[in-house]
C-alpha cells in the first residue's frame, strides 16, 4: 500500500471515520511492511498490540446451564394439583349421596317429587272426603230408619 | 433445522472468547472473566429466546458480559481505583521493551466505554450498531468514544517511545 493512502487511512482511522475493511488494510499492512518509516512505527506496535490481544482465549469448559429450582418446582406443583385433582375426583364419587328431603311411595313407586306427591296426595285426600260424606249420608238413613 | 438450544450453544460457544476478552478487559482478572462467561452462559439461557430474536446477538451476549463486569467492578471499587493509579504511575516510570504490551496497558487504563469501544471495534472487529447495542448508547456517541480512545492511546505510545529514546 502506497504511504499517502497510509496516512489518509491513519487520519480517518483517529476520527473513528475508517470502515472495517479499511481498518483491516491498515492492520495488514503494519504486519507484513517491512520498510515502514520511524513516524509511523508508533502504529505498528498500536496494530501489533490488537493483533496479540485476539490472540487470548477462555482455557475454561462452559458447564451447561442447569434447570433452576423454580423449573423444578413447577413441574412438582404440577403434580401436586393433578395428584389434589384425582384426590378430589375421588372423594366426590365416593360420597354417599345426599338424602332427598322427600320421600314417599304411591302404589309401590317411590316419588321424590314434592309437587307429584302433593298432588297426589290432595287426590286421595278429595276421594277420602267424598267417601266420608258418602257414609256420613248413609249414617243418616240409618238413624232415620231406626227411628221409624 | 437446528433447535433453539443447539442455535444457542452455537451462539455462546463462538462468542465466548470474545466475551472473555471483554470481561477481562474491564475486570483485569482472568478468574472473573472465566466466571464472567459461565455465568452468561447460563443466565442468557433462561432468556435465549430473546437473546436469538435480538438484531444483534452476539452483542446481546457483549452487554450482558459488560453489565456483568461493571457490577463486579463496583464490588471491588476501592481496589480497582488503587489498581487505575499504579497503571498511571507506570506510564511515567516503566522501561519500554515492548511497546505492543504496553499498548495493552494503556488500553486497559482507558475509561471504560472508551475501553470496551476499541475493545470491540479493533480487536473484536465488530461494527458500530453492535458496539452501540453493547454500551446501550447511539452510533455517534461510540465513534466519539472510540475516537477518544485511539487518540488517546496514540497519545501515550507517543509520550512513551519519546521517553524510551530519550
Amino acid at each position: 500500500m502506497e504511504l499517502s493512502r497510509v496516512r489518509e487511512l491513519l487520519e480517518l482511522y483517529f476520527e473513528a471515520q475508517t470502515t472495517i475493511e479499511q481498518e483491516r488494510e491498515l492492520s495488514q499492512y503494519f504486519a507484513s511492511a517491512e520498510d515502514i518509516p520511524a513516524d509511523l512505527l508508533p502504529y505498528k506496535a498500536i496494530f501489533a498490540a490488537f493483533d496479540h490481544s485476539k490472540q487470548v482465549k477462555s482455557s475454561q469448559l462452559l458447564k451447561s446451564p442447569k434447570p433452576r429450582l423454580r423449573v423444578l418446582y413447577s413441574g412438582l406443583s404440577a403434580v401436586a394439583v393433578a395428584a389434589a385433582l384425582l384426590l378430589g375426583l375421588f372423594i366426590w364419587v365416593e360420597q354417599p349421596k345426599a338424602e332427598p328431603s322427600l320421600i314417599c311411595y304411591i302404589d309401590g313407586v317411590q316419588v321424590e317429587d314434592r309437587e307429584v306427591a302433593m298432588a297426589e296426595a290432595e287426590q286421595i285426600f278429595s276421594a277420602m272426603a267424598q267417601d266420608i260424606d258418602l257414609a256420613m249420608a248413609t249414617i243418616e238413613k240409618i238413624q232415620v230408619f231406626d227411628i221409624k | 433445522m437446528k433447535t433453539t438450544t443447539e442455535q444457542y450453544t452455537n451462539l455462546v460457544l463462538s462468542a465466548k472468547d470474545t466475551l472473555y476478552r471483554l470481561a477481562l478487559s474491564i475486570t483485569g482478572s482472568d478468574v472473573e472473566a472465566e466466571d464472567i462467561v459461565q455465568d452468561i452462559y447460563e443466565k442468557a439461557w433462561r432468556a435465549r429466546d430473546a437473546v436469538l430474536a435480538s438484531h444483534y446477538p452476539r452483542a446481546y451476549l457483549c452487554r450482558m458480559a459488560r453489565n456483568l463486569a461493571i457490577d463486579r467492578l463496583r464490588m471491588r471499587k476501592v481496589t480497582v481505583e488503587i489498581a487505575d493509579r499504579e497503571v498511571e504511575d507506570g506510564i511515567k516510570g516503566v522501561v519500554i521493551n515492548d511497546i505492543a504490551q504496553y499498548t495493552v496497558k494503556v488500553i486497559s487504563a482507558l475509561p471504560e466505554k472508551q475501553r470496551v469501544a476499541i475493545q470491540m471495534r479493533d480487536v473484536e472487529g465488530y461494527e458500530l450498531e453492535e458496539i452501540a447495542e453493547v454500551l446501550e448508547c447511539d452510533q455517534t456517541s461510540v465513534r466519539m468514544n472510540l475516537s477518544r480512545a485511539r487518540k488517546s492511546v496514540r497519545e501515550q505510545i507517543l509520550k512513551a517511545m519519546n521517553y524510551g529514546t530519550e
